[in-house]
């Protein structure tokens, strides 16, 4: 299935939301190949959390289509809904580590709470440490979430988004409240990751610089709209003032 | 004024949902079993310390306040009997539940709430887990479970304090002591004491998860959240056990 580079993963068409009278998402359209990375950027508040929330199911959309890996998301019930998560990755802005947890029983979590597809070959210790692995991070497979940095806390959540090996991985702000060295390398490991388990990714950042490194292409939303998209390369160039707005400020 | 009896009301309606909702979800599967063992080894161990040190002190106090008067009367020899019964119905289940509603109930809360800011809650939804069963349904559960075993531990060794000044004081050896407190002890006694221990766990977690669940305002609301969940489950203590002893008067007077 994934070998089909033109497959649709997410089909995104007329999203609609709104908090009260703050109209977040007016309209917006988007859509996301097999395997391909999408950075999606704007500023805060313009609803880039919103809308890949939306594609997961944990706010609620007020009108138009999201359909996720052929399944129209609104329609789902929960049941149906958690079985869509099993393949779609999620990495939250604040890594979202269980705090009661160590970091193996963080890695164990979604694969006890998915035992189908945790059975296999590979044992559940083995997968948790292959994870571990992938991320650098194997010598703390037995620390607390509050014996980690900022850093190596992303690296954990990565490697708790990546052990169910999904088709999607969601991003939200990947690099946000690390220094911009950290950043990086955040940046280049979650391109290294893309690389090896050829996930299609939606990355939500204001990061230009991990844009830069892990996407194939940039979504600006703008007033809750897909403002303009193209390759960083050919965005850089762009004489539109809310282009220019994003690239002046690296 | 209007606004506070607008907002008391909503609160009430609120909870009243939650504990809907807990009923709703409570019986169907799927069902976090080891989540709720370790719910329950986390509340009992939490608060056995205290509840335990407590319910001592306040069997040893009872017994100081109340000897002189029954000696001016005559009437020591009523000590274990009036002791146990104040103890076993009254004393030893509010006492424990406001124990608990400021050691589990207020945890509870800010727990959840911290998890909440944190996004841990939406990252437990995103794994294919129902945070309301996970997190609210094992908690309530296992408060409901465990509050009852506390509030007989507290019975217990309020008892106990209460023996060792009467032996103390007026040389009843422990075997009398307790022989008089259960001669006089029933299941009328016993029995509404324990059910209305059950409510007083449920009231205390269900506070404490309704409150942490529906934190807002990030660290700032933590704080809040728990300190709220305190108070109204405290208030909550006090009605229950109001309603549950005018229950229980009309079965005694039968």
């Amino acid at each position: 299935m994934r070998s089909d580079r033109n497959e649709i993963v997410i089909d995104i068409k007329g999203l609609h939301k709104s908090f009260g009278s703050n109209h977040v998402l007016r309209g917006f359209d988007f859509q996301l190949q097999n395997g391909e990375n999408v950075a999606v950027l704007g500023k805060s508040g313009s609803g880039k959390s919103v809308l890949i929330k939306c594609i997961i199911g944990l706010i609620t959309i007020d009108k138009g289509d999201l359909i996720v890996l052929g399944r129209s998301v609104p329609e789902l019930s929960r049941k149906e809904m958690d079985l869509v998560r099993r393949d779609v990755g999620f990495l939250f802005q604040g890594a979202a580590l269980y705090d009661s947890m160590s970091v193996r029983e963080n890695l164990e979590f979604p694969l006890r709470r998915h035992r189908d597809q945790a059975r296999g070959e590979r044992s559940m210790q083995q997968r948790v440490e292959e994870a571990l692995e992938s991320v650098g991070l194997l010598h703390t497979i037995n620390l607390m979430p509050s014996e980690l940095s900022g850093g190596m806390k992303k690296r954990v959540a990565l490697a708790r988004t990546l052990i169910l090996e999904p088709k999607i991985i969601l991003y939200d702000e990947p690099t946000g409240g690390l220094d911009p060295i950290t950043g990086r390398e955040i940046s280049y490991l979650i391109k290294e990751v893309q690389e090896r388990y050829k996930a299609a990714a939606v990355i939500i950042t204001h990061d230009l610089p991990c844009a830069k490194i892990t996407t194939d292409r940039i979504v600006i939303l703008s007033e809750g709209k897909n403002y303009i998209e193209g390759s960083y390369d050919v965005l850089e160039q762009s004489t539109d003032s809310v282009v220019q707005e994003f690239f002046k400020t690296i | 004024m209007l606004r506070g009896v607008k907002r008391y009301f909503n609160i009430t309606g609120e909870i009243s949902e939650f504990s809907l909702r807990y009923f709703r979800e409570a019986f169907l599967p799927p069902y976090e079993f080891s989540e709720f063992l370790r719910q329950c080894f986390l509340i009992g161990n939490k608060s056995i310390g205290l509840v335990g040190s407590t319910g001592f002190i306040m069997g040893i106090v009872l017994t100081l306040q109340t000897r002189p008067t029954l000696v001016e009367f005559g009437a020591e020899s009523w000590m274990p009997s009036m002791v146990g019964i104040a103890i076993v119905r009254e004393i030893g289940p509010v006492i424990t539940a406001l124990i608990c509603a400021g050691k589990v109930g207020s945890g509870i809360s800010a727990e959840l709430a911290s998890m909440k800011v944190t996004e841990q809650i939406d990252a437990m939804e995103v794994s294919g887990t129902n945070p309301f069963k996970f997190l609210v349904i094992t908690r309530v559960t296992a408060a409901t479970v465990m509050l009852p075993v506390l509030v007989v531990f507290a019975d217990l060794v309020s008892l106990a304090g209460s023996a060792i000044i009467e032996y103390a004081k007026g040389g009843v050896t422990l075997q009398l002591y307790f022989s008089k407190v259960f001669e006089f002890l029933t299941f009328g006694d016993l029995v509404p004491s324990i059910i209305k221990s059950f409510f007083f766990g449920f009231a205390i977690a269900i506070v404490g998860c309704y409150k942490g669940f529906t934190s807002s305002k990030g660290t700032e609301g933590v704080g809040r959240t728990a300190n709220e969940a305190v108070v109204i489950s405290s208030m909550l203590v006090f009605i229950l056990d109001f309603i549950a002893v005018l229950i229980s008067d009309i079965f005694y007077e039968l």
